[in-house]
């Protein structure tokens, strides 16, 4: 995970390096509240877990889309089309 | 019966509502006719470019990105230009940056008279909405007549511009920019002193600039709250090294600065527009960028018409497979 903080022309990145099988972070709320947009896209497109994060449900995803899926991740590859999008694709 | 609980009425707006500009969904807790809560869906429009940016080449992905926006086009596909140029490390030559911050704040003009419309017809003054948006039109052909096309002007390609401008297109700009400039100083003056607008407009919708900062508020919108932020001075990119920019800001935070701080921004694109038209350097339009664009990841900002655009491209050193996020 990548944060950017931005004054002026200076940009400080500051990098977060992740275990791909139980990707967490604490959540940034506290500091800066209107992180919670992108936190709840880290849940749901990536699948990392924001701990302490005020608002966990999907921003983008729609309500049946299926557990443990997630779609920006480089696995993803699409639903499979013939389960109707009721099953997990081809994440691993 | 049971009245200790606290009453919570929930309002749902959209996802499909006629007063929303595009699908969104809402959910207001109201006590009585207090706001005491919101929540939102968005993901109704998503396409997943930033996935398809994946499997395309770096000449696609400028294509695609265009289309991230259909009022800012030119400056996700400029966002992304500029970043892919750092990491292959070509210099654009001069004449190439300036066309591209002319259509910069040429597009700017167009996305500021679009929210002084629509902003007028939400307050009830369509007369306003609607010579805005004939005005618009001045600037829509102007870009058409520029570059070929009224919405995704494609005007960018990696290491340069595709379209020049010659002196008689130069002249037409300027005199666009003339019946512009004259109608926007009338527009200033309409907000500023109608009463009946002023009503709909003064100390309403305040935002502190603690508040602009709280929820990360940026361009025109936190200039309005007294923010002093622009990517266009902070940390000039394209022709703004050349053409300096004087930040607009305003310390009121209501709606009345906002449409204040917006039409003196037009003024500015259009003092920026004469100025570059008349110091536009020559030389060449392009630069010859490799196919295959070297690793590496690269942070790329821009001042979109409504507020900053951040890039973050990734390279992996093939001639496909960008990795772009953008906020």
């Amino acid at each position: 995970v990548l944060y950017h903080f931005c004054e002026g022309a200076a940009v400080v990145t500051l990098r977060v390096e992740l275990s791909y099988n139980r990707p967490a972070v604490p959540s940034v709320c506290e500091l800066i509240p209107s992180a919670t947009l992108y936190e709840r896209e880290l849940i749901e497109m990536l699948g990392i877990d924001v701990v302490g994060t005020p608002n966990r449900d999907h921003l983008l995803l729609p309500d049946d889309w299926p557990y443990g899926v997630y779609p920006l991740r480089k696995a993803f590859k699409g639903l499979d089309q013939n389960s109707g999008g009721q099953e997990a694709g081809t994440e691993k | 019966m049971t009245i200790d609980q606290p009453k919570k009425f929930i309002v749902p707006i959209g996802p499909q509502h006629p007063a929303l500009k595009e699908p969104g969904n809402f959910e207001f807790s109201v006590d009585g006719e207090i706001i005491t809560g919101a929540s939102i869906r968005l993901g109704y429009v998503h396409r997943g470019i930033e996935k398809g940016t994946e499997v395309r080449n770096w000449v696609q992905n400028l294509y695609l990105l265009e289309r991230i926006c259909g009022i800012c086009s030119h400056t996700h596909a400029t966002a992304y230009a500029l970043g892919v140029e750092k990491l292959a490390e070509v210099t654009v030559p001069p004449r190439a940056q300036a066309i591209r911050t002319l259509v910069c704040e040429m597009e700017r003009i167009h996305s500021h008279f679009l929210w002084l419309g629509l902003a007028a017809h939400q307050g009830g003054f369509n007369t306003l909405f609607m010579y805005a948006w004939r005005d618009r039109e001045k600037i829509m052909d102007l870009l058409e007549e520029l570059t070929g096309n009224r919405v995704h002007y494609s005007l960018n390609v990696l290491g340069g511009v595709k379209v020049d401008i010659n002196p008689q297109l130069a002249d037409a700009i300027r005199r666009g920019i003339d019946f512009l400039e004259e109608r926007t100083r009338y527009y200033l003056k309409v907000v500023s002193n109608d009463e009946t607008f002023l009503g709909r407009t003064r100390d309403i919708g305040y935002m502190s600039a603690e508040l602009a900062q709280r929820l990360g508020i940026v361009g025109p919108a936190a200039r309005a709250s007294g923010a002093v932020r622009d990517v266009r001075s902070d940390a000039p990119y394209a022709g703004y090294q050349n053409f300096k920019v004087n930040v607009i800001s305003d310390q009121k935070g209501d709606l009345e600065a906002r449409f204040a701080v917006r039409i003196k921004e037009l003024m500015e694109s259009y003092r920026l527009i004469r100025l570059i038209l008349d110091a536009m350097p020559s030389g060449e339009l392009t630069v010859r960028v490799p196919r295959r664009i070297p690793a590496g990841e690269v942070i790329s900002r821009v001042e979109a018409p409504r507020g900053e655009l951040f890039y973050f491209i990734r390279s992996k050193g093939e001639d496909k497979g960008a990795n772009t996020f953008s906020l």
